[in-house]
C-alpha cells in the first residue's frame, strides 16, 4: 500500500512500428513490441483457468496478425485493454503488470 | 558555540525557505511533496518568527496525519529563525477525476461502491463500518443502500422511520453521524416484493437524485450480492470513483469474488481493493488470533490480480451482536480488534480514493 502503483502519463502507439511506448509518473518510458505484449497477454484464455492449459502454452510461433498490435484503451484508471490485428482484445493489461514486464529482461 | 540574547534580531525565515523545508515531506500514497500537492495553505510568518500555516491533508481519515503534522513540526523548529510553530490539520476531499455526476449527484465528492460475489459475506456489515469510520475521522458520509432486495442498513444502524419528504425531496436519516438513506425506510418495504429489471434501475436511480444528500466527502454504497441489474445501475449511471469488494478466505467465495471483480473491471469500474472478511478468529476466552480458513489467500489473489489488498477483518462475535444491535463496531466498542481493523479499511479506502482523485488520466495517442 505505502509503494505507490506505477501509473502512466502518456501511452503511444504505433502502429507501423508495431511498439507501444508507455511514460511513467516516475519520468521512465518503455517501449513494448507487439509480440512481447502479445505473448503476455493476461487473459484466461491465453493463460488457461481453472487448470486447462491456456491457448499460449505449448505455440511456439504465432501469426503476423495476432502479432500487430491494433489499438490500445484505458480501462478505469488502473490497466490498458491492448487489441491485436487478429482481433484478439480480451487481455486486461494492469499498470503494475505493464511496468513489470517493462523491467523483466525480454525472452 | 553561537550566543542567542540577540533572540529579537534574528530574522524570521521567509515563505520561500519555510516551504523548501516543509517540501521533503514526501506524501506516500501520492508519492509527492505535500507542497507541490498544494497541502500547505494560509502560511503565515510573524516578523518574529511564528510560523503559522493549514496543512490540508486529501482525506480527514489519512493514515498519516499524525506523522505529517510531527514532520513539519521537525522540520520548521530546527530552523534558523523560528520561535514558534502552529499547525491546523484540516482535510478537504477532493472530487474523483472525470467525473460527470454533476447532473446525478452534484454535491458529492467520491462515491465508493462495497460489492461482493457471494451473498452473506458481510458486505453489509463492511460497509457500514466503513462509512461510519470515514465520518468518525471527521468526513461527511452517506450510506446508501442500494441492496434492494434485502435491505439491512436499517437494522445495522437501527434507524427505523419514514424520512420526510421536502420540496419533492426525501431527506436521509441520521444516525452516527452518517446520512442514510435504504429502500428499508421507504412504505412497503417489509413486503416481499418482486423486482424486474427495470423497476430496480429506476428506484436505485432515485434513492441517488431524489435523496437530498447535501454536500458529503464520500457516498458508500452497499451493493446486492453478485453482479446483476443494481450493480449494473450503480455501474452505469454513476462515474464511481472505485469499488471495494469483500471476499472471505473460504476457496470457493474468493473465487466468486474474483469474478465480480473481472466484472466490474469491464464496466469500467475501478477495483479500489479485495477485503478479506472473516479472516482471522478472536478467540472470546484466550485472546489469541487463529486463521481458520488459511492465512493470506485473498492477499494472493488481490496481488495476481495487481490490486491493492486493503486489509482483513477479523470474525469477532462482537461485530456480530453489535450488528444485530444496530450499532457499527467502529462506534459501539472502538476499542475491540474489529473496530481496529475497521478503522484501518476507512484510511486503506480514503488513501486509495485520494489517489484517484489526483491523478490524470493518461494521454493516450494511436497512429
Ligand atoms: N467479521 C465478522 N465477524 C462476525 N460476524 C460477522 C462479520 N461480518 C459479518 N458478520 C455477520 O455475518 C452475517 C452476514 O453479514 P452481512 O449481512 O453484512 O453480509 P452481506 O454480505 O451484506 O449479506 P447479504 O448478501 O445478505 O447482503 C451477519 O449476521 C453479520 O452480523
Ligand atoms: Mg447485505
Amino acid at each position: 500500500m505505502r509503494n505507490l502503483d506505477p501509473f502512466p502519463t502518456r501511452i503511444d502507439l504505433v502502429r507501423a512500428d508495431n511498439v507501444l511506448e508507455v511514460e511513467w509518473e516516475d519520468g521512465a518510458t518503455t517501449q513494448f513490441e507487439g509480440a512481447r505484449l502479445r505473448w503476455a497477454c493476461p487473459c484466461a484464455e491465453c493463460r488457461g483457468e481453472a487448470g486447462q492449459p491456456g491457448r499460449l502454452e505449448g505455440q511456439a510461433e504465432l501469426d503476423r496478425d495476432e502479432l500487430q498490435l491494433s489499438d490500445v484503451t484505458l480501462v478505469g484508471q488502473y490497466a490498458l485493454q491492448i487489441a491485436f490485428a487478429s482481433g484478439h482484445a480480451t487481455g486486461i493489461y494492469t499498470f503494475r503488470y505493464l511496468r513489470s514486464l517493462a523491467t523483466q529482461t525480454t525472452p | 558555540m553561537p550566543s542567542s540574547p540577540n533572540m529579537g534580531c534574528e530574522m524570521a525565515p521567509s515563505a520561500d525557505q519555510v516551504l523548501k523545508a516543509l517540501s521533503t515531506i514526501v506524501d506516500p500514497d501520492l508519492g509527492r511533496d505535500v507542497v507541490s500537492l498544494g497541502m500547505i495553505k494560509d502560511l503565515h510568518i510573524s516578523p518574529q518568527g511564528q510560523v503559522a500555516f493549514t496543512f490540508e491533508l486529501t482525506t480527514p481519515a489519512c493514515p498519516v496525519r499524525d506523522q505529517f503534522r510531527r514532520r513539519a513540526e521537525e522540520a520548521l523548529q530546527g530552523m534558523e529563525g523560528v520561535t514558534g510553530v502552529d499547525i491546523k490539520m484540516t482535510a478537504n476531499v477532493r472530487a474523483a477525476q472525470g467525473r460527470q455526476h454533476q447532473e446525478m449527484l452534484p454535491e458529492v465528492r467520491q462515491t465508493v461502491a462495497v460489492a461482493s460475489g457471494k451473498g452473506g459475506v458481510g458486505k453489509s456489515t463492511v460497509a457500514v463500518n466503513l462509512a461510519a469510520g470515514l465520518a468518525q475521522s471527521g468526513a461527511r458520509v452517506g450510506l446508501l443502500d442500494a441492496d434492494i432486495y434485502g435491505p439491512s442498513v436499517p437494522t445495522l444502524t437501527g434507524t427505523r422511520e419514514q424520512p420526510r419528504v421536502v420540496d419533492d425531496k426525501l431527506v436521509p436519516l441520521q444516525a452516527y453521524g452518517l446520512k442514510l438513506m435504504s429502500i428499508g425506510f421507504l412504505g412497503g418495504a417489509d413486503k416481499a416484493m418482486i423486482w424486474r429489471g427495470p423497476m430496480v434501475s429506476r428506484a436505485i436511480q432515485q434513492m441517488m437524485t431524489d435523496v437530498r444528500w447535501g454536500e458529503l466527502d464520500y457516498l458508500v454504497i452497499d451493493l446486492p450480492p453478485g453482479t446483476g441489474d443494481a450493480s449494473l445501475t450503480i455501474a452505469q449511471s454513476v462515474p464511481l470513483t472505485g469499488v471495494v469488494i469483500v471476499a472471505t478466505p473460504q476457496e470457493l467465495a474468493l473465487e466468486i469474488a474474483v469474478k465480480a471483480l473481472q466484472m466490474f473491471r469491464t464496466l469500467n469500474v475501478t477495483p479500489l481493493g479485495l477485503v478479506e472478511n472473516m479472516s482471522w478468529f478472536v478467540c472470546p476466552g484466550c485472546g489469541q488470533e487463529h486463521y481458520v480458513f488459511g492465512h493470506g489467500s485473498t492477499e494472493r489473489a488481490a496481488q495476481r490480480l495487481g490490486v491493492p489488498f486493503l486489509g482483513g477483518i477479523p470474525l469477532d462475535q462482537q461485530i456480530r451482536s453489535e450488528a444485530d444491535s444496530g450499532a457499527p463496531i467502529v462506534v459501539s466498542r472502538p476499542d475491540s480488534p474489529g473496530a481496529r481493523a475497521f478503522r484501518d479499511l476507512a484510511s486503506q479506502v480514503a488513501a486509495r480514493t485520494s489517489i484517484q482523485a489526483f491523478r490524470r488520466l493518461p494521454v493516450i495517442n494511436v497512429r
